[in-house]
C-alpha cells in the first residue's frame, strides 16, 4: 500500500477539519478526493504530504508510519497545492535547480532544463517566479512537484485557475504518471472530471469519509447526493 | 544527516542570494539600528566607556535582529515556498540551521555597520581589546539569531506578528545580551572575559533547541 490511513484527525485554526478518516491507496491507483468547500480535502492532502500533523489515528506511507518515515517518505511524494511553493525572487530555472538539489536529483541543472521544456516555460525560464502570470506560475509549480519523479503525486484542485497551457501541462503529467503505473491522489469538486480520470473516488463531508468506491458505475448525480450538494460541488459533463 | 552541511549551504546561499537581489532585510536592519543610535545621540549623556559601547550596540542590534528575522521568514512564506522546502527530504532541523546561518550573517554585517556609525556618532572607545569585544558581541549574536529565527517561524504570517515577535524574542535574548555586554566591556578594557563560558552554553542551548523544536513549531 502507498497510503494507509486509519482514524486520522486534524485541527486547523482551532477547528476540527478531519475526523476519523480511513482510506487506503494501492500502488498505481488514481484516486479522486471529492467534497464541497470546507469538506477537508486540502487538509487531508497536507496530512498525506506530511505538512500537517494528525491528531490521533495512524498514517502509513509506503508501508512505514509517516511520523517515523520522515525524509524517506517525503523523497517519494510530490504535492501540487494551491500556492506554487516557489521562491518569488528566484527565476523559474533557479527554483527548479534548488528543489532538484534538495531532492538529491543527480543533475539538477539538466533536470530543470527538461522540466522547463515539458511545461513549455522556455521563454520565461530566467524570469523571477514572482513575476509570472497565474497560469505560468502553476506550470512552474507542476514542474517543481515532479522534479524528483515522485512515486506518489498529490494534487489539490490542480485545474483551478489554470489557463489552457497549464491545464495541458498537468494533463500530460497525469497521463505519464498513469502510464508509468505511479500513484495519484487529487482533489476536485468537479464530479464529472473525477469520474473521467480516477479509478476510485473518496468523498468527504464535514471532515469524514462518506464514500469510498470505484468510479465505474457511479454517476455525477449519485456522487453529488453522496458527498453533499453544498457550495463548490460541480456536476461536470463526464458523469 | 550526511547531507546536512551541503543542504545548509544550499539553503543559506539561497537566502543570501535573495537578499542580494531584493535588498529587503539588510537595509532595514542597518537603518533600524542606526536610527536607534541617532535617537540616543540626540538624547545626549551617553556613557562612552566599553560597557556603554556594548549596551548601545546591543540596543541597536536587537532592533535590527527583530526587523531582519521577521523579513527573512516573510520571504519563506511568500507563495508557500517554505512548504515546498519542508516537502523535500531535507531534515527540517537543517532548514532551521540554514535560516539561522543566513540571519546570523546579516546580523554580523549589520553589527559592523552599526558599530562604525556608533564610533562616529559617539566616539565610542573600546580600547585595545577590539577582537575580544567583537568576539563577545559575536557570541551574543549567535544566541539572538537562533531565538529570533525560531520565533519568526513559530509566529506564522498573521497580522501583528512583529509586535509578538518583540515580546517573545527580547525576554529570551536578555540573558545572552547581558552576559555578552558585560564580557565585551571587560575584554575591551583588557581584562578577562567573565561569563564567556555561560554565553557559549546559552548559544548551544538556543541553537540546539531551535534545531530540535523547529519541525514541531513551524507555522505554515
Amino acid at each position: 500500500m502507498v497510503i494507509e490511513a486509519s482514524g486520522l484527525g486534524a485541527w486547523v485554526g482551532g477547528r476540527e477539519v478531519l475526523r476519523g478518516v480511513c482510506m487506503a491507496v494501492r500502488e498505481g491507483e488514481c484516486v479522486a478526493l471529492l467534497g464541497a468547500n470546507g469538506a477537508g480535502k486540502t487538509t487531508l492532502l497536507r496530512v498525506l504530504a506530511t505538512l500537517l500533523r494528525t491528531e490521533g489515528g495512524e498514517l502509513r506511507l509506503f508501508g512505514v508510519r509517516a511520523d517515523r518515515a520522515g525524509a524517506s517518505a517525503r523523497a517519494r511524494l510530490g504535492l501540487l497545492g494551491h500556492e506554487p511553493m516557489l521562491y518569488a525572487g528566484l527565476t523559474v530555472r533557479e527554483n527548479l535547480e534548488l528543489f532538484g538539489r534538495l531532492y538529491r536529483v543527480a543533475a539538477p541543472a539538466r533536470r530543470a532544463a527538461e522540466l522547463i521544456d515539458m511545461v513549455e516555460l522556455g521563454e520565461v525560464a530566467d524570469t523571477r517566479a514572482g513575476s509570472l502570470s497565474r497560469g505560468m506560475a502553476q506550470r512552474a509549480a507542476i514542474a517543481r512537484a515532479v522534479v524528483h519523479e515522485p512515486e506518489l503525486l498529490l494534487a489539490d484542485e490542480p485545474w483551478t485557475g489554470l489557463d489552457g497551457a497549464a491545464s495541458g501541462a498537468f494533463g500530460a503529467v497525469l497521463a505519464r504518471w498513469r502510464e508509468l503505473g505511479r500513484t495519484v491522489v487529487l482533489s476536485t469538486h468537479d464530479l464529472g472530471q473525477a469520474l473521467g480520470l480516477a479509478g476510485r473516488v473518496v468523498g468527504l463531508r464535514g471532515g469524514q469519509v462518506v464514500l469510498d468506491a470505484p468510479s465505474e458505475g457511479l454517476t455525477a448525480a449519485g456522487l453529488a447526493a453522496a458527498v453533499g450538494s453544498g457550495s463548490g460541488v460541480a456536476v461536470g459533463a463526464a458523469g | 544527516m550526511m547531507r546536512a552541511p551541503a543542504d545548509i549551504l544550499v539553503l543559506a546561499w539561497k537566502d543570501l542570494r535573495l537578499e542580494g537581489r531584493a535588498r529587503a532585510a539588510l537595509p532595514t536592519m542597518v537603518v533600524g539600528g542606526v536610527l536607534f543610535l541617532v535617537v540616543l545621540a540626540m538624547g545626549g549623556g551617553v556613557d562612552r566607556s566599553g560597557e556603554g559601547a556594548a549596551t548601545i550596540l546591543w540596543g541597536a542590534l536587537l532592533v535590527a535582529a527583530v526587523l531582519g528575522v521577521e523579513r527573512g521568514m516573510a520571504i519563506e512564506r511568500e507563495g508557500g515556498a517554505l512548504a515546498g522546502v519542508l516537502l523535500t527530504p531535507v531534515d527540517r532541523g537543517v532548514v532551521f540551521l540554514a535560516k539561522f546561518a543566513a540571519n546570523l550573517t546579516l546580523l554580523a554585517v549589520t553589527a559592523l555597520a552599526v558599530s562604525a556609525v556608533g564610533m562616529v556618532l559617539f566616539g565610542l572607545g573600546i580600547g585595545g581589546g577590539t577582537a575580544g569585544f567583537a568576539g563577545a558581541i559575536g557570541l551574543g549574536l549567535v544566541g539572538v539569531a537562533a531565538v529570533g529565527t525560531l520565533f519568526a517561524a513559530v509566529l506564522g504570517g498573521g497580522a501583528g506578528r512583529r509586535g509578538l515577535l518583540v515580546l517573545l524574542v527580547l525576554p529570551l535574548c536578555a540573558p545572552v545580551v547581558v552576559v555578552s555586554g558585560r564580557a565585551a566591556a571587560a575584554l575591551a578594557a583588557g581584562g578577562g572575559g567573565p561569563g564567556l563560558g555561560v554565553l557559549v552554553a546559552f548559544d548551544v542551548v538556543y541553537v540546539v533547541g531551535g534545531w530540535l523544536a523547529f519541525e514541531h513549531v513551524v507555522d505554515l
